[in-house]
């Protein structure tokens, strides 16, 4: 089992590299066994992906949460959405979606690199259920976001093709509309639900933070009210969508997806650029752990290792 | 072996005489019963579509198979015609181009619409009834199989049978496909009752519609129409009211004048609340403002837009030719090899059992002479009388296996059943 502690980031990264390097030559000419070859780079991309955030130090249950820091954080997000990738792939087989989905995931396990010097969640924080909560609600809701990014994204491009009664380019396909307007609907659902959770637990969590005498939700905090931002809006989508028929239309949902897409986008950005959930934002002394990395002489503060 | 064949196909001889030379499927097997009554070491399998009649035959000798001549006659009496009347739209193949030619045809290569998958059914359906009709057909079980597994290479190895080349097909399998996932919660609404129509309706059926409406100015041609694909047929009146309640509309009016105009669908598209609908006008004249299509989530298309697509397709399915005719070539070379090398079996067989009822009688005379009861040394004589055989008989069995791999061994094979004496 020595050899699973290896796995590293280029791993998984080279396999979802070649995996859209399948789906991108899906565009230009024919290979028999192409499709097994993409999938397999998927699947064995996913179980390194999964491998290396299980093994510590990436997650040490015994002492961290799932939700440490921001790289494993986005390392998850990128794994749920490379999940969601084999999923649809297997399900559509013809359709090219790792075109939209696995740029995105790639691109989160770049941001993972880019914060991966960042310090760790506050340990008292980390190891605190309600943390939990809401480090997974934002997590699967960001997921289910760029999900819901993708399906819009998609239903723009084929409708508009079709609007244009354009001749197909045979080789790009694309899963029906009817199929991505329903999953655009239902992602805009499911993200409403999963960022309530979210928020809510964060009240939760500043609110025990907080003293008896002094409760406070950390409302004057930009990410507490960008994050109220983004949950208004998506339930004044969800609701508009589901009393307003008209705004169920497909290339509505798909704008409306877009909005919530660009909002979590700004969202992210000021997370990241605050260093939101570090123990200096949450007014504690940095006490995390440093962790040795196997082979390593210096201390590292990072959880990744390329 | 021998494998023949006589027939005619839609590319050299015309309908009126392939209409004659059609067999339905109880006429087949008249055919091949009466066949067998007078060629009984011949096998025969008979293939008759719309486009084509094709006779086959296998026998394991030149004189157990009917020649070319015979088998134009035997067509030409089943039929209750002359053989003078049919012969020059005939044509005759035999052994490897007539192998090539039947794993062409279930390959779809032949037919009139090249990559049709019902061919494939119907070569498949055709050696069944023969095989019906006389339960040994070795040869013909042989030539056939490897003609379904070309043709199931072709499909496999090149897009010929992926790329659909009928309007009706197009429009449902490639288009609506692309916009609805399903059909039976969808509500189907036919406006016209012609043939593209009817048509396209088998499609939709066949992908899963349930609801299905026509509007017709004739209440008794939409009736009809309505009643075939378990429809309901409405009267002209009500063509508004179906236009709003509809997801996929397929028009096929003969009218001379558009049915429906922007500023009259702009009322429709109102009261649908966006709905996605799927327009398929299949008129000449078109049935409907082709200004329609600028509202949103209506996707209409036009004869045009999907004869194009069809073209497309079509010109497809010809690039890929070389590629599938490629892959037939080196299928028949290979089957005739291993037909070839099939046939030097027997003979083969034939000399080493010579060889070993020699080496037997002489080494018991040997063991005999010796005296011995030194079982090692018995081995040792037998094993060395082995070797010998195997080092004679090699280049002799050797040569006619390299025959075998350029054509029929016929030459060395008779060399061989004279030299040593075999009789069949």
């Amino acid at each position: 089992m020595e050899f699973l502690s290896k796995i590293t980031v280029t791993c998984f990264t080279a396999s979802y590299i070649v995996a859209l390097v399948c789906e991108v030559s899906r565009l230009f000419f024919r290979l028999p066994v192409r499709w097994a070859v993409m999938f397999g780079f998927g699947v064995a991309g996913l179980f390194a992906h999964a491998v290396f955030l299980v093994l510590p130090p990436n997650m040490d249950f015994a002492n961290n949460s799932p939700f440490s820091n921001w790289s494993t954080w986005c390392l998850l997000a990128a794994l749920c959405l490379v999940i969601c990738y084999l999923l649809v792939t297997y399900r559509h087989p013809n359709a090219q979606t790792g075109l939209f989905i696995l740029p995105l995931a790639l691109s989160l396990i770049g941001i993972a690199q880019l914060v991966k010097e960042t310090p760790g969640f506050s340990e008292k924080n980390a190891r605190s259920i309600w943390n939990s909560i809401h480090g997974g609600a934002l997590l699967i809701a960001t997921v289910v976001i760029f999900l819901g990014f993708v399906m819009g994204l998609m239903y723009v491009v084929h409708s508009t093709r079709l609007k244009n009664r354009k001749r197909k380019p045979s080789r790009f396909k694309l899963p029906s509309l009817e199929w991505l307007q329903k999953s655009t609907e239902r992602l805009l659902l499911f993200s409403t639900v999963l960022m309530g959770f979210g928020v809510i637990s964060g009240f939760v969590l500043n609110a025990i933070k907080s003293t008896k005498d002094d409760l406070a939700f950390g409302l004057s905090d930009p990410i507490v009210w960008s994050s109220l931002v983004l949950f208004s809006w998506l339930t004044a989508a969800t609701l508009i969508s589901r009393i307003y028929r008209p705004a169920r239309n497909g290339r509505k949902m798909a704008y409306l997806m877009f909005s919530c897409f660009f909002f979590l986008i700004l969202e992210l950005a000021l997370v990241f650029s605050a260093g939101h959930g570090s123990p200096e934002i949450a007014g504690e002394v940095f006490k995390q752990k440093p962790i040795l990395c196997q082979g390593d002489t210096s201390v590292s503060t990072g959880r990744s290792r390329v | 072996m021998k494998f023949q064949l006589v027939g005619c196909s839609h590319h050299n001889t015309p309908v009126e005489i392939r209409e004659k030379l059609a067999f339905s499927k109880d006429q087949v097997l008249t055919a091949l019963r009466e066949f067998r009554g007078v060629f009984p070491k011949s096998e025969a399998v008979l293939l008759s579509t719309c486009n084509r009649t094709e006779l086959y035959t296998a026998a394991q000798s030149d004189t157990s198979i009917p020649t070319h001549q015979q088998m134009i006659e035997f067509l030409a009496k089943a039929r209750g015609l002359q053989a003078d009347e049919i012969r020059s739209e005939l044509f005759v193949e035999s052994d490897a181009k007539a192998v090539k030619h039947l794993f062409t045809v279930a390959s779809s290569l032949d037919s009139m619409v090249i990559g049709e998958a019902q061919i494939l059914a119907q070569v498949k359906q055709a050696y069944e009834v023969a095989v019906q009709e006389s339960l040994s057909m070795p040869l013909s079980h042989m030539t056939f199989q490897a003609a379904l597994k070309v043709a199931k290479m072709v499909a496999t190895n090149t897009t010929i049978q992926q790329r659909r080349v009928s309007i009706p097909s197009v429009a449902v399998c490639d288009f609506a496909k692309d916009i609805f996932e399903r059909f039976d919660d969808k509500k189907i609404l036919v406006i016209g009752a012609g043939e593209m129509a009817e048509e396209t309706l088998v499609y939709l059926k066949g992908e899963g519609a349930k609801t299905i409406s026509v509007v017709n100015r004739n209440p008794a041609k939409a009736e009809k129409l309505a009643k075939q694909f378990d429809g309901k047929s409405y009267g002209w009146d009500s063509l508004i009211h179906q236009l709003q309640a509809a997801d996929l509309v397929v028009s096929t009016t003969g009218a001379s004048e558009p049915i429906l105009d922007a500023k009259q669908f702009a009322e429709i598209h109102k009261n649908r609340q966006q709905r996605t609908l799927f327009v398929l006008d299949l008129a000449i004249p078109r049935d409907f403002d082709p200004e329609i299509a600028d509202f949103s989530n209506v996707y209409l298309f036009t004869i045009d837009d999907l004869q194009s697509q069809c073209d497309e397709n079509r010109t497809a399915r010809e690039k890929e030719w070389p590629k599938a005719e490629k892959i037939i070539e080196k299928e028949t070379a290979e089957f005739m090899t291993e037909l070839n090398r099939r046939m030097t079996g027997p003979t083969i067989k034939r000399v080493r059992e010579l060889a070993s009822e020699i080496k037997s009688r002489e080494l018991a005379r040997l063991i005999n002479k010796l005296d011995t009861t030194d079982e090692k040394m018995e081995n040792e004589i037998s094993h060395s009388f082995d070797r010998l055989i195997n080092k004679i008989l090699h280049p002799p069995l050797e040569s006619i296996r390299d025959e075998a791999k350029s054509g029929e061994p016929t030459g060395l094979l008779n060399a061989l059943k004279r030299l040593f004496q075999i009789k069949e």
